[in-house]
């Protein structure tokens, strides 16, 4: 058996975080490699969001103590745009709906400012239309959406699947998925599941945030990690997930007292 | 009442409730002056940089004054519409010294004759650019612009700046009968900030058509005083669609009045203000026949120390039966001093009516900021695209798509 060697995208090293001057993170530690699918469950209220949203750099979500690095670098350093750019991708649990802002527009402009931080030129506007409409067809988004504003009088489900949609595009390398399963059918839940399942690949990592374990039967993970009281309690496979749907959160608060 | 004795009574003052919230620094214009005997027009070069992008004959007026077609004034008019100078005696100044009607009597008082466009009965006139540029010692625009029974038009006005480079050949063509001779344009006097005052009455007979957008883009040191007497007949429909983009001091008094049973009346407003700017805006709107339907939207985007105001009053008189009448108001704060006031007032005095009303203020929202900056997209642009968000509101409802477009960035401070 050989040794490949690991990539660390994400690294938390004892990270404290806090939310309007309240700790939510207290001495969070994980490290994610590229080609892994995480999955970060817990409680609500453990800091879960909070984890995602502090990687891509919400304002207002101040570290107080520890590091956090993407690929080596000191991520406080950077704008969430420069985090975006970099490759980093937030899929919000609540996706906003921006009226006036054309989804497309927004798509391209995402997708250029990547590019241009790259080195690269700007997508050829034929190419990228077949390229959005061909993403869509998978993600099987009414044609509707082309013309619409950012999110604009989506349902629930539909936003989710756009989240997936910007994804697909803008192919990050780090992939953070706060609660993608909230609010989705199970036919919903399938579509989106696979789109994730897409971009999983040997150079690209995957953080599933998650309350329940039903999306990990679709997004198969490599690591399942419990995060309770702002620290990750306990760290498995993903047969974790299985045995938390069983046994409950308390179940891991309590082995972690003992 | 003459140009002296308005002069004696000056600009209403703060306590007058249609001048509450005006800017005081309009008062120290000098509005009452007559029309000179001479006046230089503004120069080609001016107005063709003043024409928006749309493809529609244009007019031009330099104050009171219809700019002539050698001078690049006169497009070819659509077939069914005509511009004509109106008599003296059909200029009536509103009687009283009303605060809420100042602006149309010292537009009376200082005119150099009135015009009246007209469109012919049942004529689609398709659109129509009407170009005002301030010019020194033009006077004030006296304009009536009449549909009869039937009749469309897309209006577009364009307040934009008159200054010129002095003039290098003496350049004349055919005058009309009320336009003043024309002076080489004189740089001293074209550096003095503009004033551009203009009242219009706009008059829709049953079953008439006019959608009318008004792109205020006069320079950063002007003034404006306009006063729009809207009379809206059966089954007519009226859309307003102002664009107030520039001027250091602009008032604008609007009387909307549904008079005919199922008039329509919209006012779809969007107001930007930086720097020092003010402006303030009086609109009311009067369903004085039955089931008549009105809306008004506007969306203010302040920053700077700039000061803006909107005061939107809806009167149901008893003869307003089965009418409806629905506000909006969104404002947006971009600087902590700058300042929006608005005064939502209803008046109603008829049972079986609607009448809703909404208003906000608030800053750009940091969720969506965060959220396209979560896409990659810098902070400048993101702040960039919702505040164009919010101006599309109402640069969506232009008929024209190359001046929406030409609009999109230029609506931002």
């Amino acid at each position: 058996m050989t040794n490949t060697p690991l990539t660390p995208l994400l690294e938390a090293h004892g990270l404290h975080v806090e939310v309007n001057g309240k700790p939510i993170l207290k001495g969070l530690s994980l490290t994610v490699n590229a080609g892994e699918v995480h999955a970060i469950m817990g409680p609500n209220g453990s800091g879960k969001s909070t984890l995602s949203h502090v990687v891509a750099g919400k304002p207002g979500y101040t570290i107080t103590g520890g590091t956090l690095l993407y690929r080596g670098q000191d991520l406080q350093a950077l704008a969430p745009e420069e985090r975006a750019r970099a490759g980093i991708f937030l899929a919000f649990q609540y996706p906003l709906e921006i009226p006036g802002v054309n989804n497309v527009y927004l798509l391209k402009a995402a997708l250029n400012a990547k590019r241009k931080h790259l080195g690269q030129p700007e997508v050829d506007a034929f190419e990228f239309l077949q390229l959005v409409k061909s993403k869509m067809q998978r993600m099987q988004m009414d044609e509707a959406f082309l013309s619409r504003g950012v999110n604009e009088g989506f349902s629930g489900g539909e936003k989710k699947r756009n989240e997936v949609l910007q994804m697909q595009i803008l192919e990050p390398t780090l992939a953070l998925l706060d609660e993608t399963d909230s609010g989705l059918d199970i036919d919903a839940l399938k579509v989106v599941s696979a789109g994730v399942n897409d971009l999983r690949s040997p150079d690209r990592a995957i953080v599933i945030v998650t309350h329940y374990q039903r999306l990990l039967d679709y997004i198969v993970p490599d690591f399942v990690h419990v995060l309770a009281d702002g620290r990750i309690l306990l760290s498995g496979g993903k047969e974790l997930a299985l045995e938390l749907e069983e046994r409950g959160y308390d179940w891991v608060r309590a082995q972690d007292a003992a | 009442m003459s140009g002296e004795s308005l002069r004696a009574l000056g600009l209403p003052s703060g306590r007058d409730e249609a001048w509450k919230y005006a800017a005081r620094t309009l008062s120290r214009r000098d509005w009452w002056s007559a029309p000179a005997d001479a006046l230089s027009l503004p120069e080609k070069a001016a107005i063709d940089a003043a024409v928006l992008p749309v493809e529609a004959p244009v007019l031009v007026f330099a104050g009171g004054h219809a700019v002539p077609r050698a001078l690049g004034g006169f497009g070819a008019l659509p077939a069914g519409v005509s511009l004509r100078p109106l008599a003296e005696e059909a200029v009536k100044a509103p009687t009283g010294d009303s605060g809420e009607h100042r602006v149309a009597a010292i537009a009376a008082a200082t005119t150099p004759g009135a015009w009246e466009l007209a469109v012919a009965a049942n004529v689609d006139a398709g659109s129509l650019q009407l170009l005002h540029l301030p010019a020194p010692g033009a006077g004030a625009l006296v304009l009536r612009i009449r549909l009869a029974r039937g009749a469309r038009l897309q209006l577009l006005e364009s307040l934009a700046d008159g200054k010129s480079a002095p003039l290098t050949s003496g350049a004349s063509g055919n005058i009309p009968a009320n336009s003043a001779a024309i002076i080489p344009a004189n740089s001293a006097v074209n550096a003095a900030p503009a004033t551009l005052i203009r009242w219009l009455q706009v008059q829709l007979a049953d079953g008439a058509s006019l959608t009318h957008a008004i792109v205020q883009q006069l320079p950063l040191d002007a003034a404006l005083l306009e006063q729009l007497d809207i009379s809206v007949g059966r089954d007519a429909t009226y859309l307003a669609l102002p664009l107030s983009l520039g001027a250091q001091a602009a008032h604008t008094a609007a009387h909307l009045s549904l008079d005919g049973p199922m008039a329509c009346g919209h006012w779809q407003q969007f107001l930007r203000v930086d720097g020092n700017q003010h402006t303030d805006v009086q609109l009311t709107v009067t369903h004085a026949a039955a089931n008549t339907t009105s809306t008004q939207a506007v969306r203010a985007l302040a920053g700077g120390r700039s000061r803006g105001a909107f005061s939107g009053k809806v009167v149901m008189p008893p003869s307003a039966h089965g009418a409806d009448s629905a506000q909006s108001i969104r404002n947006l704060l971009l600087s902590a001093t700058a300042e929006l006031d608005t005064r939502p007032q209803l008046e109603i005095h008829v049972d079986d009516v609607k009448a809703s009303h909404g208003s906000t203020t608030g800053s750009l929202d940091q969720q969506a900021l965060f959220y396209l900056r979560s896409r990659g997209i810098g902070e400048q642009e993101a702040r960039r695209l919702l505040m164009q968000a919010f101006a599309a509101d109402v640069i969506a409802r232009l008929p024209w798509p190359s001046l929406r477009e030409w609009l999109a960035t230029r609506v931002l401070p």
